[in-house]
């Protein structure tokens, strides 16, 4: 029973009425041969086969019947609400007929579409296993994204979510590449097809980052699949490296991923050698965590004796398979000072013996690859109670040369905290870490937070010993082998001997070249990854009739770019798993709950909502003082405005709620900093705004706008997209308020009606004195609205940008503009309200609009295509299902999955 | 004010490196045309720019406020005033200023789902007088905001065809690795073989539209290995790179829109191209942008054009200035390098008033051999594309009519 009852159920629509009645009435006098307002001519309409060849004409004349812009309202003559609605059901029956064409409904043109840069990084990134992405990309948001968890029913009341400064690096598998980003398209997303080009300058791009990605030095120990595919079947297997048991005397333990979490580290040492590393490196740390190449040992114990010349192994790697082995010269005291305040937990590490305040360690790494050792390490120095002077550290390298940093401790406990950081230089490793206290009062000089970071010396590669006896065609067809299962994965389907052999082709050019045969594989792998059938997606292949339904693995590809961005994973590609209804449904279910999917937040959601868009606002700083904050205004908003929203959605999605939410939750989630904004401090529990003494306060800042809490709002106050800063912000000037963008977003996201783009070449005053002015941007606007080449198209943009003048430019209530009391008084569908509250409760109240908007939005998403007047009875069905289920998210997106649109296509274009 | 040292050193670089010369005299008797079209976004403030009064006609140019920065390279600049380009309604009034700034196709010429979009005249000229270099042609941008704030219709200048964007290039360094790079190694050869007969074959289960789309593929592909062939041959001929690998894209603007322009005269220089484009910003964005030593805060050009008052005009007349500082610079520059003479060098907006968005009265400057100078000026209506296919008739392109053109505009050839 696979997908067939469609075409009946998309027919059974209302009967057609006589449309000939309702456009003789009220449509004609204007829109003849002659007249043809507005470039449409209904008379040419004479009966149904007429309508059928034009049908696209009808579904605008749907939207402007429906929203009551025509006929015009000033008219005398008007329809009754029935008259409207028999017409609307009868361009409904419409839409739904079988294409004149295809004798069956159109479920819209196959589509070639080259994959985003987004799902191209993903799609490498799935294609080995990476752990983390391929490159650095504008798209990927600076969210920490560890608070999501979509296997969980909940996402709690209580979240961490750390925001990466803008432009820091991250952990990437290539640090130096990157692509272009795509453009999104006219009023849709950037995953549309025709919005889409590749030119000669993407495809050179392509090619380098493919050879990029199959060369890199990193990609064999982070891909164990791309370590087998590309391995020389002839060397001989070597035996792995053991790792550090915990045997006789010594002891192990895991290495922290953070650095210095507790924010308390002002000062760095800069006195002394050159070739050093900056406190950045405490960030450094953690993305090279993500890499599995670098661990903090962050001393934990509350009173605990480390003896001179015992090991301790601190173990590190994405499988904590490698161990960092540290070996002090000295007894070391690790505990807890009451004098002092710790960068991580409550302990630090000292001298054991009283006054004997030197310490030295020894290091190296066991069980990594080859070569690997300490390329970077950095520790903290602690300031203390009463004690100050100088601490010195020395950092020995490979070939015995050293590098040493000096720093004078200030008095006090935490307010001198201070960060030494040593980088070996290329080539070489850190090989041991001296740290020298004698010049410092105290009678034990206190540490805390040894961080490294590792990195392959370049060691001379031996030459394998000897190699297995193997035929060249032999060695050839385990070649094809390999590539035949990496295509069948890149390709997302099955592959031919034709396809193959092209590739070996490219081995045999590469093998003969080099003589190597892992560099055979590399070169055979890069053609794959810069080949048509990986960089675009298609439901090629004509079928018998004039639709098709789609193959299991043109659907399964489908599904995982719509849910995921990323390519379909083995459950999906098993064959028999997408036949029915039902499996597709718990496929469905299934890809929701897996971690990938918070790509239909962050790429979905962002889009849909412009946040984008919202790094590039630049509020004023001296108008808007409280958006900036830190030294040199360096610490924004904008990184809290994008989780609030983002949280909501994720929210929805995990907790499987009504989509509702999205107009008026009685929710929301804050952290301090946009509690502060929005004056909800009240709402966050007491907790929240925790200070630790000596804590520099831009840093407790940091610390504290990770948290995040869920708070009930007041009625009648925010909840809801519309509501927030982020929107709120992203659709401002830096200067003030714009009514008209914030109207136009909504008519476009909420509604996913856009204003139409003017006839003419108008002309929109943007006046920018909000300084100077006496006049609230209301009254200015007035002026400009009540023109009246302006006002019909201003009627259904304004009311929406008015009622959110409550909202200053970055998102704060507000009483006045300008000194005059804000009036966000308006008209909405015939309907008045006073405020955002009203407005919303108006949109909850009869939310069809909103739905239909934003099931468009998603559909239109999921097909990578603009929606046609076919589709109209697919969005209709799919809401009346959601209604009938409260709304659901998943509802809504089981519904799209299993749409006849999505799940057939043309046969031919 | 013009960079002394940073002009001084490409001079230097120009004069120690006379390419063409070295190729003996064959070569010195016919130097190869080439163009280069700077755009530079929504409009310009039309008090500053335009004299006090305007008659049709020729006259000399006269340096208004903010042409003042053109004082030292007077004698080689032409002033075009007065052309028109058709309005498409239904598509956005910024999307189709840049986008159609070069195609000038009119209203019923929009094939791109209403977008006016077409081959633009780059690559019209390209396809006659560049086909044999390493580069067709070279696509530059500047635009380096890091959100995709619009759609492509607002950043690209330099189309194939109707809905087919050539990319442009932002960062320096991959367009220097592009000229200049050396050979990766490895068998991209076959790599590129392997890929296009992979496209050969899926495009046989294509239907029309989507083949249509995957020729962009193979096109590029063409290009690619057209290119890796050519590059080859002249790496021998040129040896070291003439500048040094730029590190990514300079912190001043300043410095950036410079460097660029550096990049583009030394691919002239060394035939690697003979057409380039540059799109100094992207229409609208709505992202305010450091002009640094011009405001000490970052500023938003579309915003401004849209404010009233004399602080607004005075900020938009400075931005004016410093793209006309800019476009001195590349005129030097290329005087320098002995390719002004063979060069024409075109900078312009796809609308003249950014308040009013009119696509009427626009302003055109043109340096370079081959023009008469001074101020030429056009009342009543005059396409665009009569300039466009001047232009394009200059190189001997059998070209006969160019989208809306009426005819040439005879009075501008010298």
């Amino acid at each position: 029973m696979r997908f067939v009852a469609f075409f009946a159920l998309l027919q059974s629509v209302a009967c057609a009425a006589d449309f000939s009645g309702f456009v003789d009435t009220y449509c004609i006098e204007c829109h003849d041969s002659d007249a043809k307002k507005g470039g449409l001519d209904l008379s040419r309409f004479r009966d149904e086969s007429t309508v059928m060849k034009d049908r696209e004409v009808w579904r605008s004349v749907y939207e402007k019947v429906e929203s009551q812009q025509m006929p015009p309202p000033k008219r005398k003559a008007k329809p009754s609400p029935a008259e409207r609605e028999a017409l609307q059901s009868w361009i409904m029956d419409i839409a739904a007929r079988p294409d004149p064409a295809l004798g069956v409904p159109d479920p819209g043109k196959p589509v070639l579409r080259r994959l985003t840069r987004l799902e191209y990084n993903n799609s490498i990134r799935d294609l080995f296993g990476l752990p983390l992405d391929v490159f650095m990309f504008a798209e990927r948001l600076p969210i920490d994204h560890k608070h999501f968890d979509p296997s969980a029913s909940t996402m709690g009341s209580r979240l961490q979510v750390p925001v990466r400064e803008p432009g820091l690096k991250y952990a990437v598998l290539l640090p130096d590449a990157g692509m272009p980003g795509d453009n999104r398209a006219e009023h849709g997303f950037s995953n549309r097809g025709e919005a889409m080009n590749l030119s000669p300058l993407l495809l050179e791009r392509y090619l380098d980052t493919a050879r990029a990605v199959t060369h890199s030095p990193k990609l064999p120990a982070l891909s164990a699949s791309f370590a087998a595919t590309i391995s020389d079947p002839r060397v001989p297997k070597r035996a792995i490296p053991v790792p550090l048991e915990e045997q006789g005397q010594g002891f192990t333990a895991d290495a922290a991923a953070d650095f210095a979490p507790n924010f308390n580290v002002p000062d760095e040492a800069r006195e002394g050698d050159v070739m050093m590393t900056t406190y950045q490196h405490r960030f450094g740390v953690r993305a090279s965590v993500a890499e599995g190449i670098a661990g903090v040992w962050d001393a934990k114990a509350r009173s605990q004796t480390w003896s001179a010349g015992t090991r301790m192994g601190l173990r590190f790697g994405l499988q904590q398979e490698k161990t960092l082995v540290l070996t002090p010269r000295e007894d070391v005291w690790i505990a807890g000072f009451s004098t002092a305040t710790e960068t991580s937990g409550e302990s630090l590490f000292t001298n054991l013996t009283k006054d004997a305040k030197h310490l030295h360690f020894d290091l190296h790494v066991e069980g990594g690859a080859e070569g690997e050792g300490v390329v970077e390490a950095g520790l903290c120095a602690l300031s203390r109670k009463g004690e100050s002077g100088a601490i010195s550290i020395t950092a020995t390298f490979t070939d015995g040369s050293s590098a040493s940093l000096k720093h004078s401790m200030k008095k006090g406990e935490g307010v001198g905290n201070a960060f030494f950081g040593f980088r070996a230089p290329p080539g070489m490793h850190i090989v041991a870490l001296s740290l020298n206290g004698t010049g410092f009062s105290g009678s034990y000089v206190l540490f805390d937070d040894l961080g490294f970071i590792t990195g392959q010396a370049a060691v001379a590669k031996a030459a394998p010993a000897e190699l297995n006896r193997m035929s060249d065609r032999a060695l050839r067809k385990i070649a094809a082998e390999r590539l035949t299962a990496l295509a069948t994965k890149a390709f997302r389907r099955v592959v031919t001997d034709a396809d193959v052999d092209r590739f070996v082709d490219v081995y045999d050019a590469a093998l003969k070249q080099s003589g190597s045969f892992e560099e055979g594989m590399r070169e055979a792998i890069a053609a794959i990854l810069t080949s048509p059938d990986f960089l675009y997606l298609s439901a090629a292949g004509a079928g018998r009739g004039a639709v098709r339904v789609l193959t299991e693995e043109e659907l399964a590809t489908r599904l995982a770019y719509f849910l995921w961005s990323a390519p379909p994973d083995d459950q999906l590609r098993t064959p028999r798993a997408l036949q029915t209804y039902p499996q597709l449904q718990a496929q469905v279910q299934r890809m929701l709950h897996d971690p990938r999917v918070r790509e239909l937040g962050e790429s979905f959601a962002v889009q849909w909502l412009r946040l984008d868009q919202l790094t590039t606002a630049k509020p004023d700083p001296k108008l808007f003082k409280a958006f900036y904050s830190g030294a040199k205004n360096k610490t924004t908003l904008h990184g809290a405005m994008l989780v609030e929203a983002l949280l909501l959605f994720e929210t929805t999605l995990v907790e499987d709620r009504s989509i509702l939410d999205f107009i008026s939750a009685d929710y929301t989630w804050l952290n301090p900093g946009l509690a502060r904004l929005y004056q909800f401090e009240s709402l966050l529990p007491g907790d929240a705004l925790k200070k630790n003494a000596g804590d520099d306060s831009t840093l407790v800042t940091a610390k504290n706008d990770s948290q995040w809490f869920r708070v009930k709002l007041p009625k009648g106050s925010r909840g809801g997209f519309m509501t927030m800063a982020g929107p709120l912000t992203v659709t401002s000037l830096p200067l003030r308020t714009s009514p008209v963008k914030r109207g136009a977003w909504l008519l476009e996201t909420i509604f996913n009606r856009p204003p139409q783009e003017p006839k003419v070449a108008f002309v929109l005053k943007e006046d920018d004195h909000a300084l100077n002015s006496t006049q609230s941007v209301r009254q200015r606007f007035e002026a400009h609205r009540n023109q009246d080449a302006c006002f019909s198209c201003h009627v259904r943009l304004d009311p929406p940008g008015f009622a959110l003048e409550r909202f200053d430019a970055i998102g704060r209530w507000r009483e006045t503009d300008a000194g005059q009391p804000v009036d966000a008084r308006a008209t909405w569908s015939g309907t008045a309200f006073d405020g955002p509250a009203e407005y919303k409760a108006l949109l909850a109240k009869n939310p069809h609009e909103f739905v239909r908007g934003f099931i468009e939005h998603l559909l239109s998403y999921a097909l990578s295509r603009e929606l046609e007047v076919y589709d109209m009875p697919v969005v209709h069905a799919i809401e009346r299902a959601a209604q009938a289920q409260g709304y659901k998210l998943s509802v809504i997106i089981t519904e799209i999955a299993q749409s006849y649109p999505f799940t057939h296509t043309r046969s031919a274009p | 004010m013009m960079h002394r040292r940073h002009f001084l050193r490409s001079a230097g670089v120009a004069l120690g490196l006379p390419f063409f010369e070295s190729l003996g005299t064959a070569a010195e008797a016919t130097q190869p045309q080439r163009f280069a079209f700077i755009y530079t976004p929504n409009g310009y403030c039309q008090k500053a720019l335009l004299p006090a009064k305007m008659a049709a006609g020729h006259s000399p140019l006269s340096l208004t406020r903010t042409l003042e920065p053109l004082a030292q390279i007077k004698d080689s600049v032409t002033l075009v005033t007065g052309l028109d380009r058709q309005f498409v309604p239904g598509t956005g009034v910024h999307a189709q200023c840049g986008s159609c700034w070069l195609s000038s196709s009119p209203p019923q010429e929009s094939l791109d789902g209403g977008f006016p979009t077409n081959t633009t005249l780059d690559q019209v000229i390209a396809r006659h007088i560049s086909q044999d270099t390493v580069l067709p042609s070279l696509e530059l941008s500047t635009n380096d905001f890091a959100d995709n704030k619009e759609t492509k219709y607002y950043e690209c200048i330099s189309w194939y065809g109707p809905g087919y964007a050539a990319n442009a290039e932002k960062n320096p360094r991959a367009v220097f690795q592009r000229l200049f790079g050396r050979s990766k190694g490895g068998p991209t050869h076959s790599i590129l073989d392997a890929v296009l007969g992979g496209a050969r074959s899926l495009q046989k289960r294509l239907g029309g539209d989507d083949r249509a789309k995957l020729n962009e593929y193979l096109e590029s592909v063409r290009a690619t290995e057209q290119r890796i062939q050519r590059a080859e041959v002249v790496a021998k001929r040129i040896g070291r790179p003439p500048l040094p690998e730029p590190q990514g894209i300079p912190e001043k603007r300043g410095d950036y829109l410079r460097l660029m322009a550096d990049l583009f005269v030394y691919a002239f220089q060394n035939d690697l191209t003979r057409v380039a484009t540059l799109m100094i910003d992207p229409e609208r964005w709505d992202s305010p942008r450091m002009y640094h030593d011009l405001f000490d805060k970052p500023e938003n050009h579309h915003v401004l054009t849209h404010t009233k008052g004399d602080e607004a005009r005075e900020k938009l007349t400075q931005i004016d200035r410093f793209h006309m500082e800019f476009y001195a610079y590349v005129v030097q520059r290329l005087a320098a390098a002995r390719l002004l003479d063979s060069t024409t060098l075109v900078m312009g907006s796809g609308i003249s008033d950014g308040e009013q968005h009119n696509y009427a009265d626009l302003e055109v400057l043109i340096a370079g051999g081959g023009w008469k100078r001074g101020h030429f000026h056009y009342e009543g209506k005059h396409p665009l594309a009569n300039l466009w296919l001047t232009l394009a008739q200059s190189t001997g392109a059998p070209q006969e009519r160019f989208a809306d053109s009426t005819g040439v505009l005879s009075g501008l050839r010298a």
